[in-house]
């Protein structure tokens, strides 16, 4: 009996062993990828500036397709203020952009660019009635339309969901992904959180909200797997040139976080997470009560069934808030990151959204983009 | 003095003082005898006392050759008692020497109350020489509550003394019932409130006090400043022991899966099992915790704190600062502010012009 447990010992023992010279060399192997050329740079597709209104400015992606080709009614991604959006387009092979450009899309993005000490000022009103608003009239002006298609991603989407609400007329069709809408829930601890947020003390202190304290507060989320859990994951590939090149990438877009307009974050905070106001019709921007039943034109609304950040539940009820009769509405069994990054995304979640577009993007009065508009 | 009267009246907290002392002031003695080279060194009663009256007769001397330079006070009456009251003052420090002298010999503290007495008295009379015209009432009335401090400090340094003793006290009956040496987090935590309600009562008291005087303003940041430190340090000590809660439950979990998995064939895989297992229940955990009120109240208070002790320390800097050529935050604020408001203006003019040229 002894002498069989003694086997079962010295036969883990020597599995243990075999395990550690194996990690070992993948260490040796690893330390051989870290100092070598890694591709970590963020963006795959060219862009051009178009406009700029102060820190932000509005760009367009290079498109695939020869202008004459391009289908005639633009799409413009904006996207939230918390992160950079260059998630969108980080890598080739995870590229909602690329997605968008194959089936011939004419692709704009609003980057808001860094807040700076001056900027802690600005409002929602800024954001969403003079900024986007100057964007989607440069836009206009550019392809001699009177619409444009619009894709709002997290806060990006309640911005563009208000200014829909607000400028119906403007939006040819709206696409809104994974963005909150219906802030009062317990599914998600940033939802329980903010509620314990002293807006007024936090602006008034600060200023501008630091990017690092939201870095911070997205990781106490799970720290266990954001902080320890992730980087146990990437010594067991850092041997893997290109898991480390990927891993380098997110990291840069996870801690690459803008600080926050003072007066837009104090007004977003108390006007979403503590008082509910957009899906209570009581919201104001721009001196108007945004009202989401106004929202008439063509809606796609995806969102993630396991997303931490944004819960099912602030999404889920877009279709009944809004007044548009073709609304479609669909869940995936991913996170808020693995909407955008996943191999599912690029199979699945970017071609549900290209296809949709280029489906209501048809138009019979199409004219190529002249490039009008100033700058 | 009954026991009501010990515990309650300035004299009787003294005295509990006072006793608490008597032994260290022993101790203390015998320190200092130990560390003298002779029967007769400096700290010894004897030489302090030989050393307090040359002392005395030395500044007496220097005194008189000072007050004989007429120059030095614009009449011969004022000169007079200003000797009268620096001559007051040196009996003042002799009485308090012969007393240091009288207790060291009988290795005490003596009567505290009586010490405090004396010492108003003594500066009373100090005073009085001083000043050459009659006190009127106010005037006594303010002198009476200006030498009434020491008696106030002492009944206040009894009461923060109880308050202290009892929260040490506390402190130690739960460290030591710990089992195994171990005290759950939450009663770490009930010592700890007790510690911030009697800072609160006590020393917390101070740090609200209004200020006075020139540097009226500076003064209050600082105590504002000071309160706001000890409330985030309070506050941090919450939030980072409501933390080790869901680590301990989540370890409990950890130890129970292991001793299961170490039953069957234990393999690498198996130990990559228990770390899978550690990470999940930690996550489960935590979750559990970062979900409830009681995380969130404190999760509010701690940032609350950090936030108010952030800008009493700006408040404070700019203070510094306003004496220097460095612009503060606030100034630089009240440009960007404005600036923010003429560009908004800019782009209404704009709009409005773009709508009249398009009109025509």
């Amino acid at each position: 009996m002894a002498q069989a447990s003694n086997q079962v010992w010295e036969a883990a023992a020597t599995a243990m062993l075999d395990q550690m010279v194996e990690f070992q060399k993948r260490m040796i192997r690893g330390m051989e990828v870290l100092t070598s050329t890694l591709d970590t740079d963020v963006g795959a597709t060219d862009t051009e500036e178009v406009h700029k209104i102060g820190n932000t400015r509005l760009v367009r992606f290079k498109p695939v397709k020869p202008e004459s080709e391009l289908l005639p009614v633009p799409v413009m991604i904006v996207y939230a203020l918390v992160n950079r959006p260059y998630m969108m387009d980080l890598q080739d092979d995870r590229s909602i952009v690329k997605k968008l450009l194959d089936v011939g899309l004419d692709v704009y993005l609003i980057d808001w660019g860094y807040p700076r000490r001056g900027d802690r000022f600005l409002t929602l009103d800024d954001y969403i009635e003079r900024f986007m608003g100057e964007y989607i009239g440069v836009l206009k002006a550019r392809h001699e339309r009177g619409d444009v298609n619009v894709l709002g991603v997290c806060q990006g989407g309640t911005f563009s969901a208000i200014y829909a609400a607000l400028h119906p007329t403007d939006i040819r069709n709206l696409a809104l992904m994974v963005t909150p809408i219906d802030f009062d829930t317990r599914d998600g601890l940033l939802n329980i959180w903010s509620k314990a947020i002293d807006v007024d003390l936090m602006v008034d202190t600060l200023g501008n909200v630091p990017g690092d304290f939201m870095n911070i507060g997205f990781l106490m989320l799970n720290p266990w797997r954001l902080m320890f859990d992730k980087y146990i994951s990437f010594l067991e590939h850092v041997d893997s040139k290109d898991f480390v090149s990927n891993f380098v990438r997110m990291e840069k877009w996870i801690f690459d976080s803008p600080d926050q307009a003072g007066e837009a974050f104090r007004q977003f905070l108390k006007d979403t997470y503590h008082q509910n106001k957009l899906v209570k019709g009581e919201m104001v921007i721009g001196g108007r009560k945004v009202n989401l039943k106004d929202i008439t034109m063509p809606v796609l609304n995806l969102f993630a069934e396991r997303d931490h950040l944004v819960p099912p539940a602030s999404s889920r009820g877009i279709p009944d808030l809004v007044g548009s009769k073709d609304v479609t509405s669909e869940s995936f069994p991913t996170g808020h990151i693995g909407m955008f990054t996943s191999a599912r995304s690029q199979k699945h979640y970017a071609p549900t959204i290209a296809s949709w577009f280029a489906e209501r993007s048809k138009d019979s009065a199409a004219k190529p983009a002249s490039k009008k508009g100033k700058k | 003095m009954s026991k009501q009267d010990k515990e309650t009246t300035p004299g009787g907290l003294s005295g509990r003082w006072a006793d608490l002392h008597k032994a260290w002031v022993a101790n203390l003695n015998d320190l200092m005898e130990q560390a003298s080279t002779s029967q007769k060194s400096f700290f010894a009663p004897d030489a302090f006392q030989a050393f307090s009256e040359n002392w005395v007769k030395t500044q007496s001397e220097f005194l008189r050759k000072g007050f004989e330079m007429n120059h030095l006070f614009p009449t011969p009456e004022l000169a007079e008692r200003f000797t009268h009251a620096m001559e007051t003052q040196l009996q003042v420090f002799r009485w308090w020497a012969d007393t240091m002298v009288k207790t060291a010999s009988e290795g005490g503290m003596g009567d505290p109350q009586a010490l405090v007495e004396t010492w108003r008295k003594s500066y009373g009379a100090l005073m009085e020489h001083m000043i050459p015209t009659p006190l009127t009432d106010p005037f006594k009335a303010l002198l009476g509550s200006t030498t009434d401090w020491p008696s106030n400090l002492a009944s206040l340094t009894g009461e923060w003394s109880k308050v202290w003793t009892d929260m040490m006290k506390r402190g130690w009956s739960t460290m030591s019932a710990a089992p195994d040496g171990f005290v759950p987090p939450k009663q770490i935590r009930d010592f700890y409130d007790s510690w911030i309600k009697g800072y609160e009562e006590t020393l917390g008291r101070w740090f609200k006090l209004p200020s006075i005087g020139p540097l009226r303003r500076n003064q209050e940041h600082y105590q504002e400043a000071l309160d706001s430190y000890v409330r985030l340090c309070a506050a941090s000590f919450d939030y980072a022991n409501r933390l080790l809660e869901p680590s301990i439950k989540a370890f409990e979990e950890l130890t129970r899966q292991t001793a299961e998995l170490m039953k069957g064939d234990i393999t690498p895989e198996t130990f990559r099992q228990i770390y899978q297992q550690m990470v999940q229940s930690a996550e489960k955990q935590f979750h559990v915790l970062f979900e409830s009120d009681e995380f969130v109240r404190s999760l509010q208070t701690t940032l609350e704190a950090s936030l108010s002790f952030y800008h009493q320390s700006q408040k404070l800097t700019e203070d510094y600062l306003k004496v220097t050529p460095v612009i503060t935050r606030t100034e630089m604020d009240e440009v960007h502010e404005e600036v923010y408001e003429l560009r908004r203006e800019i782009d209404e003019l704009r709009q409005q012009v773009k709508k009249i040229a398009t009109a025509k």
